[in-house]
């Protein structure tokens, strides 16, 4: 039976993974009613609705590759990792190649070996995502581009001593989006996001005449930019908000973070009001973050608040009692946090389940 | 649609390509006279296995003891600095204390009187405090002594017409606060971070004439290199030729 209806829809295969996750806890759900005594259906409509389903399913494992069981699943986890690890030591081949050989190779050599690098890995990402469905392998080529395309632009900077520019970053965030976009490429597209977060401040310091490498000097700049794109991200496909908001909220955070310790900051002479008033700005941001999270059903948001809220407590916890409270104090009061930590997040989960029921 | 990324993927790098191929070409037009240097003022990158390019770094004379009485108040107010707090007001440590270093031009003087001075004022300023023996200053030390800054270079080239002494190179400078001449109260002085670029390429069928500079081997070979800073204001090696220059 040849798949109907919205399974047509699906294009790509994060869509037809959630498709044939919903199938399998259907299925799940209608076997235990069953075992229950609940469900009542005829065997020719459940049948009926099973011939239907596999067709579905049929159809989006010839077209997605998709993870049928919960095995199939963790070894689809494990070849993420594969990929991306193979990526970074792609590049990072690929890189002591060229620092190795260059200086033996004439000008044009160089600009046409440099030039080459990212157009041979864009044209191997568009040959493996057409014999691969999963796309391991095309993903991996396409981070490799991005690492051959910012090779390119350094390399060529060096060869022609140029002098430095902000807009070589809005090139790679370009050319990260431009490779991510159509085939839902995470990493490629985080990695854009967060170089157009690092091209606004460092657009701005370099239009008032400032430095532009100057950036993590004004850290206030840079989260404010990522700041924006998190909030712009949610309009982009879910694949990608799914890496993009994460990275640029980690660059947020770590900002917020740097700014507690007293980090260069655009306040440039208040050192310990701002401190204190980033401070309290980290433990908001935490609460919001969670709670956000939690109203959204956005889990990376939790685990992100979470991880921070535990960062943050942490080095504060440190910053104030480590060099003169007994340790066996100190250690007992971050257990006590940590448990106080605990039913908090209990209580908020209960409120937010209540509140959806 | 996905033909349309392609095009753009595999636009963007050759653009990126030609737009420097173009930038390049055009930095080359330029009637500056070049500057010849020494291995004292552009030093070789070391040898190395893993990196088989050459690149020269420009070496520049930092103050000799007192900071340099044209990179003062009024220079720093003119390329920019906002310079309005008094160095002395108890505001000055948190006006300037954080002030971002700025984008710049700044003109190195070769071998010229600022040298002459440079030596003169290293030489008495601290007899007793340790420092290179005079041989050492006048034999090995660079000769470039920067000697002015602008906002743009335009007006230095204007000032300094002759390319063979005066290199003009974008900078970034930065704002200190500083108490010298002992006895003084404090004042502000300008001093430079970085030359932009920070190191000039040489290509391979030039590079083969430098001497290879390895790590614990004394002294480099002399040599001397021609560099000239085209209409961008960025360098590009013309000519090296090995040996010590005739006198």
């Amino acid at each position: 039976m040849q798949p109907t209806g919205e399974s047509h829809l699906v294009t790509s295969r994060d869509a037809a993974q959630r498709r044939a996750d919903q199938i399998a806890a259907f299925r799940a759900e209608v076997e235990q009613l069953r075992r229950e005594g609940v469900l009542s259906l005829e065997a020719a409509d459940l049948q009926r609705i099973s011939a239907h389903q596999n067709g579905v399913l049929t159809a989006l494992a010839a077209q997605f590759d998709i993870d049928r069981t919960t095995a199939a699943r963790r070894m689809s986890r494990g070849m993420q990792i594969a990929s991306l690890l193979g990526a970074a030591a792609l590049v990072a081949a690929i890189v002591s190649f060229f620092y190795r050989i260059w200086g033996a190779l004439g000008t044009l050599a160089q600009v046409a070996l440099a030039t080459a690098a990212p157009l041979v890995s864009v044209l191997v990402m568009i040959v493996a995502g057409r014999i691969e469905k999963t796309r391991y392998v095309a993903s991996l080529f396409a981070i490799v581009a991005c690492g051959a395309f910012v090779l390119q632009t350094v390399l060529l900077g060096q060869i022609f001593n140029l002098r430095g520019s902000p807009h070589v970053v809005a090139a790679w965030a370009l050319f990260g989006i431009a490779v991510a976009w159509p085939w839902r490429f995470g990493v490629p597209f985080a990695a854009g996001a967060m170089s157009l977060a690092a091209y606004v401040p460092a657009l701005l310091l370099w239009l008032n005449g400032y430095s532009w490498v100057s950036v993590p000097a004004r850290p206030e700049l840079l989260g404010a930019a990522a700041l924006l794109g998190v909030i712009a991200v949610s309009r982009v496909p879910r694949e990608l908000a799914a890496w993009g908001r994460p990275a640029l909220l980690l660059v947020v955070l770590g900002v917020l973070l740097a700014l507690t310790f007293g980090a260069d900051s655009v306040f440039t002479d208040r050192d310990a009001l701002v401190e204190g008033a980033y401070q309290i700005l980290s433990a908001a941001t935490t609460v919001a973050l969670i709670w956000f999270g939690l109203r959204r059903g956005l889990e990376d948001l939790v685990v992100l608040g979470s991880l921070f809220g535990g960062v943050f407590l942490l080095t504060r916890f440190v910053d104030w009692w480590w060099d003169w409270m007994p340790k066996y104090l100190f250690f007992l009061i971050i257990a006590a946090v940590a448990l106080g930590w605990l039913w908090g997040l209990r209580v908020a989960r209960r409120r937010v389940a209540g509140a959806q029921a | 649609m996905t033909a349309r990324w392609i095009a753009l993927l595999l636009f963007v790098p050759l653009a990126y390509t030609g737009a420097v191929l173009a930038t390049a070409q055009s930095n080359q037009r330029t009637a500056r006279a070049p500057i010849v240097l020494t291995q004292r003022e552009a030093q070789t990158s070391f040898r190395n296995d893993d990196n088989s390019a050459t690149r020269l770094r420009l070496v520049w004379q930092s103050p000799a003891y007192v900071p340099p009485a044209w990179f003062n108040r009024d220079k720093l107010g003119e390329l920019g600095f906002d310079v309005s707090v008094d160095p002395a007001d108890r505001r000055a440590e948190g006006h300037y204390g954080r002030m971002l270093a700025r984008a710049a031009f700044v003109v190195f003087e070769y071998d010229g009187p600022a040298w002459e001075a440079w030596v003169a004022t290293a030489e008495r300023a601290n007899p007793d405090a340790p420092r290179p023996a005079p041989a050492d200053i006048r034999d090995y030390a660079s000769r470039l002594i920067a000697v002015d800054a602008a906002r743009d270079a335009e007006t230095l080239a204007r000032r300094y017409p002759d390319g063979r002494t005066h290199l003009i190179t974008a900078a970034e400078v930065r704002l200190d606060v500083v108490s010298f001449p002992e006895g003084q109260g404090p004042d502000l002085s300008g001093s430079i971070l970085n030359v932009d670029p920070n190191a000039v390429y040489v290509p391979r069928t030039l590079a083969g004439q430098l001497p290879l500079r390895e790590r614990d081997r004394g002294r480099p070979a002399p040599y001397q290199v021609t560099i000239g800073y085209g209409a961008r204001w960025e360098p590009y090696v013309i000519a090296v030729s090995p040996g010590a220059a005739s006198q």
